[in-house]
């Protein structure tokens, strides 16, 4: 049903909740995986975080309906379908048994421990399955003194992350917007989840892969890996400071357009200077290059910075991009998540996918994280109501009959 | 010094050879995966081409001022050497597992080299500036015809075709387009930067090949993967953007707080820089955290008994909650808060990482000896594999290190041919070429 659908045919059990272990499946699903999300009674707990659209406060839309109506599980779980299954019942068990029966991967973020208090202990499945992936998404892995601790978003950041040197030194340390970290634990399950299952095709031997929020933090590529070695290197800890992108100490910036959409240069780099001087064409500004080259422009940063004010002013937003762009000037227009369902670029690449949810309508979602193909082809769901397919799935996938799916919505292990 | 020699391969991507031209983190972010999922990734550098985006600064500083240590700090005991390339903390950090040699390939006889390595090898990754392959004939089309199974990850900031594709930029560029820095800072507006592109590109980019590798296992055919690093960025923050997809409205930049859960900050304790970072989740969690306090008497007004109340009078609530914790101790607090069910934690920095009790019992770090920087502690994998478990072999490699292993064992090249090589210029060890930036 997906692009190139390279995971199709690949069946996934997902007993994840919140973000890290939904991004990772979702990307799953997104590839054409059958993600059957298995969700406790009240839902996964994403479905309670929203936001909601406008309309449910306006009361256009039922308020018995919130549950289906989150932006952030609309976000995380297009795509899969949801199982709902009070795992807390005994009678659960035999559903789980048969679903993971029909699993080649199970994906969980249960605390570390309770799969094996319901049974199913990761060296037991394998045992049973032997072809399976197991993978675990946690806070702080299977093990270790702080296994039963707990992190929210910011303490992932915070323990993990470079949060620390986030920031300015006069200011406490400050998060990352949302929830990036979350997703990027869940990408990194992801990856070893098909390394996994790529090793699992040619062997027929499956394996448990645990994923620590924790670790794929401090490890990660957004500076603090490299952080810990110049700490290892030079006994320096890295100090808050926030110069990325701040322009300080060079000329550039943040510039309104004619249109007030707004640019941004950055600090202007060395290598850009004469490019920048032949863009804006301005008499001052060639007058202090050809006096003094790349160096006096780096230094003249009031009367370059009025400069580009005038010239950013003179043209709309997108149009001071693309001129200085096709000189090898980078500036790039500023965008907020607003601006962001419109940009021309993302909608030239039909990145903003609609999908039709029963509830919501009509509504844009993010368009694959990567590309396998030239484009987006086939047909995307929108994110499961609660309990959507759990009829289905235990029919079609599972082969119970009528009676049995009476009997155990009646017991309330499945609803 | 442990090494590849000898042992044999490991990991569920034992024989599976990546081409790596990849540039800045991002792109050595996913070889970094894939090394740690035991692919064989070589990097190849042109002696006749030095990328400071790789291997740093030609002439780092060598004084001894204090304008330049964020610089020297990436150098061993803040001393560049003779060959700061070799000793870069950036590079060093991300390019252990992986072997690196050297080759120009763009001459002819470099050219005719690298469709050799192309033919016996399962992919490439690259982040290289748009058109820099198509301008050497090493289009991915033509790397396909060498070898049809061939998989090309190109991590195109912009992603490979649309309006503005050709748009380059340094990641502080793509965060203002990705919406990021609109979102991203102080609750006083002041916007923070990071580089959670590059965060975010590895996995992605890593992700990206193994699905093209599994698609190769059942088709037979390689292809192009693309990765618009843009667009998986913007998937990262994609409950934030669903604020303006559901309720046309910019959530603007909420510092430590929470759309949901209040309250939730980081708060100085006992000693200089000594942060705790914490979350109450619901009215339970917060009648906990004030009875562990010692219930004092500020913290008991009614209205915070409910998040509402507490959400609304979060700003207060941050300078009473900081006034609680001043002066005692952030790692006790963590325990009692953490014992009790409260997601809690220090905000780690380096130092701290290094002593965790956690990191260590999980065996996180992993001391390597490095040929130029010496022995130091590296990060190892980013996850855990029962039967496959990734293995940390070997330091980063020097320029031109796995020269001999490339050369004379994979392509088979005579003494004589070898000879030649080195006097054209595709192999060595040191760089010819000046700085490109």
């Amino acid at each position: 049903v997906i692009q190139d659908a390279v995971l199709s045919g690949v069946t996934v059990v997902d007993l994840t909740q919140g973000y890290a272990g939904p991004y990772g499946t979702r990307l799953l699903a997104d590839y054409g995986a059958d993600v059957i999300k298995v969700e406790p009674p009240g839902g996964d707990y994403t479905r309670q975080l929203g936001p909601y659209p406008a309309a449910l406060d306006a009361g256009e839309l039922p308020e018995s309906d919130r549950l289906e109506l989150s932006g952030t599980f609309m976000h995380l779980n297009r795509n899969k379908r949801s199982v709902v299954i009070d795992i807390n019942r005994p009678g659960a068990r035999p559903v789980l048994r048969d679903l993971f029966a029909r699993a080649d991967i199970i994906v969980e973020s249960l605390r570390p421990g309770r799969l094996e208090s319901l049974g199913f202990a990761p060296a037991d499945l394998l045992r049973q399955h032997p072809g399976v992936v197991l993978c675990s998404v946690t806070p702080f892995g299977q093990d270790g003194p702080y296994r039963d601790y707990d992190m929210s978003e910011l303490v992932a950041y915070a323990m993990g992350g470079p949060m620390n040197a986030t920031g300015v030194a006069s200011a406490g340390p400050v998060k990352l917007v949302g929830n990036v970290v979350q997703t990027q634990a869940g990408n990194v399950a992801c990856t070893a989840v098909l390394g996994a299952l790529y090793r699992a095709r040619q062997t027929s031997q499956g394996q448990h892969v645990d994923v620590a929020w924790f670790e794929t933090q401090n490890g990660t590529a957004d500076r603090r890996r490299q952080y810990l070695i110049d700490y290892q290197y030079s006994g320096i800890v890295t100090p808050r400071s926030s110069t990325v992108g701040s322009g300080q100490g060079a000329p550039g910036g943040t510039f309104t357009a004619a249109d007030g959409r707004e640019v941004t240069t950055g600090p202007v780099w060395p290598d850009h200077v004469a490019r920048m001087v032949d863009v804006v064409a301005s008499p001052r500004l060639s007058e202090i290059f050809a006096a003094g080259g790349t160096t006096a422009v780096l230094r003249a940063v009031d009367e370059v910075n009025a400069v580009l004010t005038e010239w950013v002013a003179g043209r709309p937003a997108r149009e001071a991009m693309r001129e200085a762009q096709r000189n090898g000037w980078p500036i790039v227009v500023v965008n907020s998540p607003r601006t962001l369902l419109t940009d021309d670029h993302l909608v030239g690449r039909d990145f903003w996918v609609t999908l039709e949810h029963p509830v919501a309508g009509a509504v844009p979602v993010c368009g694959p994280s990567w590309r396998l193909g030239e484009s987006l082809t086939g047909q995307w769901e929108p994110a499961p109501t609660l309990g959507q397919h759990t009829d289905e799935v235990l029919t079609s996938l599972l082969g119970y009959s009528a009676t049995e799916l009476d009997r155990l919505h009646r017991d309330e292990v499945i609803a | 010094v442990t090494d590849f020699d000898d042992q044999p391969p490991f990991g569920p991507l034992a024989g599976i050879r990546v081409l790596d031209l990849a540039v800045a983190q991002a792109g050595q972010a996913a070889t970094l995966m894939l090394a740690d999922l035991g692919a064989e990734i070589i990097k190849i550098e042109s002696l006749e081409h030095y990328q400071s985006v790789v291997r740093g600064p030609r002439n780092p500083p060598r004084d001894n001022e204090a304008r330049t240590r964020p610089v020297r700090r990436n150098y061993p005991d803040m001393d560049p050497g003779p060959d700061p390339w070799n000793r870069l903390s950036w590079f060093n950090c991300h390019a252990r597992n992986k072997r690196a040699m050297t080759l120009n390939f763009s001459t002819p006889r470099g050219r005719e080299i690298f469709l050799k390595l192309v033919a016996m090898s399962d992919g490439l990754v690259e982040n290289l500036p748009a058109g820099r392959l198509e301008r050497f004939g090493l289009a991915p089309e033509t790397l396909l015809e060498a070898n049809p199974g061939f998989i090309v990850v190109r991590l195109a900031p912009l992603g490979l075709w649309g309006p503005d594709a050709k748009s380059s930029g340094f990641g502080w560029h793509f965060e203002q387009l990705a919406g990021y820095t609109a979102v991203q800072g102080y609750r006083d507006g002041r916007t923070v930067g990071s580089t959670h592109m590059d965060g975010a590109s590895g996995p992605a980019g890593a992700s990206a090949f193994l699905m093209a590798l599994l698609r190769r296992s059942s088709t037979g055919r390689g292809g192009i993967v693309e990765v618009s690093q843009l667009e998986n960025m913007i998937n990262h923050i994609g409950d934030v953007v669903m604020q303006a997809a559901l309720r046309d409205e910019d959530p603007g930049r909420l510092g430590n707080h929470d759309r949901n859960f209040a309250p939730q900050g980081a708060y100085q304790c006992a000693g200089e820089e000594r942060w705790l970072a914490l979350t109450i989740r619901d009215d339970d969690e917060w009648a906990t955290f004030v009875r562990l306090l010692g219930d004092p008497p500020e913290l008991q007004e009614p209205a915070y008994k409910h998040v509402e109340g507490r959400r609304a009078a979060h700003d207060r609530l941050d300078e009473l909650i900081a006034a609680q914790l001043a002066g005692r101790s952030r790692d006790d607090l963590f325990h009692l808060l953490q014992q009790h069910g409260i997601a809690a934690g220090p905000v780690l920095d380096e130092a701290d990482a290094y002593a965790d009790p956690q990191l260590e019992s999980r065996g996180f770090f992993h001391p390597l000896e490095h040929l130029r920087a010496g022995t130091h502690s590296y990060p190892g994998a980013l996850f855990h594999m029962s039967e496959t478990p990734p293995e940390i072999r070997r330091a980063a490699p020097v320029v031109g290190q796995d020269n001999d292993y490339v050369y004379r064992e994979l392509l088979g090249v005579s003494d004589e041919e070898y000879a030649e090589l080195v006097l054209e210029g595709h192999i060595g060890t040191e760089f010819t070429a000046p700085s490109s930036r």
